[in-house]
């Protein structure tokens, strides 16, 4: 199943290449009817949404033929109609009952289910509790300061005076995930204090490229049929946390209001810290009992509701004094990709062109 | 044996009248049995505490999260008028996208939580990478008629079954009251089965004995004050299928289909679900203990005005009751709050005692 979503994902029928700063929906994609006037990788979250909420993949809804010609996206199957039936039911309940703010989303009903629930599970009432790690409202509580959290993040990383010492570094290593059917690919990741990252892959199928320049960020993929994605809302504030979180002194910067709590991943008691900025969706970092990140959730507004990514950092090993996570995880509505570094060169300089738009790839 | 699966009509039938001391004429509209009944105009007014405790179960509050400590009628709170907002957006919803089909209640959104859940969780994709064609195959259930045929075989087989004609049970009934009450007082009760179809459950509470029973076409039941009901539509049909003495042979006379649906896990031993639809009614469901074959659950449902609920009677401790055959030795009665829950404990299980069929029949009504 996700060796075939690997091959459709993106696939969608295209219209025409266009610039980057008119990438909307309907302007890209053939037959939109309901999620118009959308930035292409919202849009492509909303697919998320609904794959992740009803349990599904493309082919799911959209026509068989996907699978040999990304045209057949744009067919009206039974499914397709029914979701746009339900997008616009969704639109109506919240714009009728809840003031036009999105309180009902796909995942309210279906939570993971083609079919929702309408019987109580009995297990609900009589079972045990359980707690959503990464949900978005977390309980406050005032163990330790969002200061003293951090200091000691800093402190298993290497301390804060090695930490300033690293301006830049270049590392290699290979990628996995939803869109390799699980091989190993080359990698080789860029990064410049305070937030400036590029990632390479090195696919069978040509390159794939993700920059953040320290405002705007892209994504550039060969065997995409849109050649090059702006990055917008949600998925651009990611790319950024991504370049912060290179550098983590800049982390704490870089929201400007944060709140602890505490929980539970994989029966181990971790700290967090709630990240806000006005007018942006929060961040959660997540720190073990060593003080170390072992996850970021963070999430994008879509037109069908908020969808959440989670990045799970592990394998911490010290390069020149200060720890380094080796592999990165990173979760999302629709599959999971791991990145596995192998050699990291600290303040090495890298070409300021790194971090440049870039070109898009010729259209096949 | 028959206590096996008749426990429940009979059961539930004795945790309503536990809770609601006079319940409402049957038949009568919640508006004239309730004051202040705005959006529940219409409903049978006997709906209107199940209703009542699917809301407060669904969202996992208690009444007290909208209505008045004292006068439940009384508006004032946000929560009830939002409550009430919310019944006429789930009709709006039932109506307008899925044909006035009841498909979406109360729990489709709000899973035990007042504030609905609207972030995705992100599935386990831990699990090994699939390849094309490499979908996960659904484990082998066996058929109806291995899980039922061995169900007979472990109760100690058709033959010992059918050697019994009557049963009678003694033991204690424990209700349970809502979380802030003290628990009430244990109480006697008493069942009487006969072949082929009748039967009698006496529970003795201080306040005064209730009964329920079925003399062979009528269900009926008798509440503390002495006054007398006879059960219509889904609560007689399924106090019929009930009285059925031996039920565990009947199971594909009782219901129209059975069907081995999947395995489930209730604590930590995995069952066989059969779903078992009467005619014209909602499907029940029957959990077989995948290894030792035994009935642990009857799961069936009750009609609300926001949906059908749940109510599971779990059946625990079998042990030899005489004869070569078993029977459970504690029954749990599991609802939507906790008013529904009760835990019944036998004492004592006496077979083919001679019962007067007179016994069964429908009392009448007894001033206080």
């Amino acid at each position: 199943m996700m060796t075939t979503m690997a091959v459709l994902l993106m696939g969608l029928a295209v219209i025409a290449g266009q610039g980057q700063n008119d990438q909307l929906s309907d302007a890209v994609f053939k037959n939109v009817r309901v999620l118009k006037g959308i930035p292409v990788d919202e849009f492509m979250d909303t697919m998320g949404m609904f794959a992740s909420s009803l349990g599904y993949d493309c082919s799911s809804c959209h026509s068989p033929d996907i699978r040999t010609n990304r045209e057949a996206f744009a067919i009206e199957t039974p499914l397709v109609l029914r979701a746009r039936g339900m997008i616009t039911m969704v639109n109506a309940i919240n714009r009728n009952y809840f003031n036009g703010e999105p309180r009902v989303s796909c995942f309210t009903c279906h939570r993971g289910n083609y079919s929702p629930e309408i019987i109580p599970d009995l297990a609900l009432q009589y079972g045990e509790l359980k707690e959503n790690p990464n949900s978005l409202n977390i309980f406050p509580d005032r163990k330790a300061s969002a200061g003293e959290v951090f200091e000691k993040y800093f402190q298993a990383l290497g301390g804060k005076e090695r930490l300033a010492k690293l301006t830049s570094f270049a590392a290699t290593g290979t990628y996995s995930g939803f869109n390799t059917g699980g091989a190993d690919v080359p990698l080789e990741i860029f990064a410049s204090a305070p937030d400036r990252r590029t990632q390479i892959l090195h696919m069978d199928v040509g390159d794939g490229i993700k920059t953040y320049d320290g405002r705007n960020g892209w994504v550039a993929e060969e065997w995409r049929p849109v050649p090059l994605v702006a990055l917008s809302g949600g998925n651009l504030a990611g790319a950024r946390l991504d370049a912060v979180v290179s550098f983590p002194p800049a982390i704490q910067k870089a929201f400007s209001e944060w709140q602890t709590g505490s929980t539970v991943i994989d029966d181990r008691p971790v700290e967090i810290l709630q990240g806000r900025n006005p007018a942006e969706t929060p961040v959660n970092l997540y720190f073990d009992e060593s003080g170390l990140l072992v996850r970021m959730v963070r999430w994008n507004k879509t037109a069908v509701g908020t969808v959440p990514t989670q990045i799970d950092y592990a394998d911490y090993r010290e390069v020149a004094g200060v720890k380094f996570p080796f592999r990165t995880t990173v979760t999302w509505t629709d599959g999971q990709n791991t990145f596995f570094l192998k050699d990291i060169r600290p303040n090495v300089p890298i070409e300021p062109a790194t971090f440049n738009r870039p070109a898009p790839f010729k259209r096949r | 044996m028959r206590i096996l699966v008749s426990a429940t009509g009979l059961a539930l039938a004795i945790a309503r009248l536990a809770v609601a001391q006079q319940p409402p004429p049957a038949g009568a509209p919640a508006e004239q049995v309730y004051k202040n009944i705005q959006v529940l105009k219409g409903v049978p007014a006997d709906q209107i505490t199940p209703t009542m405790r699917v809301i407060a179960r669904d969202l996992g509050v208690t009444c007290e999260y909208c209505h008045d400590e004292m006068d439940r009628a009384k508006d004032g709170l946000e929560p009830k008028k939002t409550a009430r907002s919310m019944m006429v957006m789930m009709r709006e919803i039932n109506k307008n996208s899925f044909g006035g089909d009841t498909a979406v209640t109360c729990v489709t959104c709000h899973n035990g939580h007042n504030i609905p859940t609207n972030v995705p969780t992100l599935p386990p994709f831990a699990a090994a990478y699939l390849g094309p064609g490499d979908e996960v195959k659904p484990p082998a259930l066996p058929t109806v008629d291995q899980v039922l045929a061995k169900y007979v075989e472990v109760l100690g087989g058709e033959q010992a079954l059918r050697k019994v004609n009557s049963l009678v049970m003694t033991g204690t009934r424990q209700n349970y009251a809502p979380a802030a009450a003290a628990a009430p007082q244990p109480f006697p009760i008493e069942q009487y089965l006969k072949a082929p179809n009748l039967s009698l459950t006496i529970g003795r509470p201080a306040n005064g004995a209730n009964s329920s029973g079925f003399d062979g076409t009528t269900a009926w039941t008798q509440n503390a004050q002495g006054r007398v009901t006879q059960l219509a539509g889904v609560g007689a049909s399924r106090a019929r299928r009930d009285a059925d003495f031996y039920l565990p042979l009947n199971m594909k006379q009782q219901y129209q289909r059975l069907t081995v649906t999947r395995i489930e896990k209730i604590g930590d031993r995995e069952t066989y679900v059969v779903v078992a639809v009467p005619q014209g009614e909602s499907p029940e469901s029957f959990y077989f203990d995948t290894q030792s074959g035994l009935l642990l659950r009857h799961q069936v449902l009750s009609p609300s005005a926001v949906g059908n609920v749940p109510y599971a009677i779990d059946y625990e401790n079998y042990r030899d009751a005489g004869n070569g055959i078993k029977v459970p030795y504690t029954i749990q009665i599991v609802g939507p709050s906790r008013p529904d829950c009760a835990k019944i404990t036998v004492d004592k299980v006496q077979l083919n005692v001679a019962i007067d069929s007179s016994k069964f029949a429908k009392p009448a009504p007894r001033t206080p």
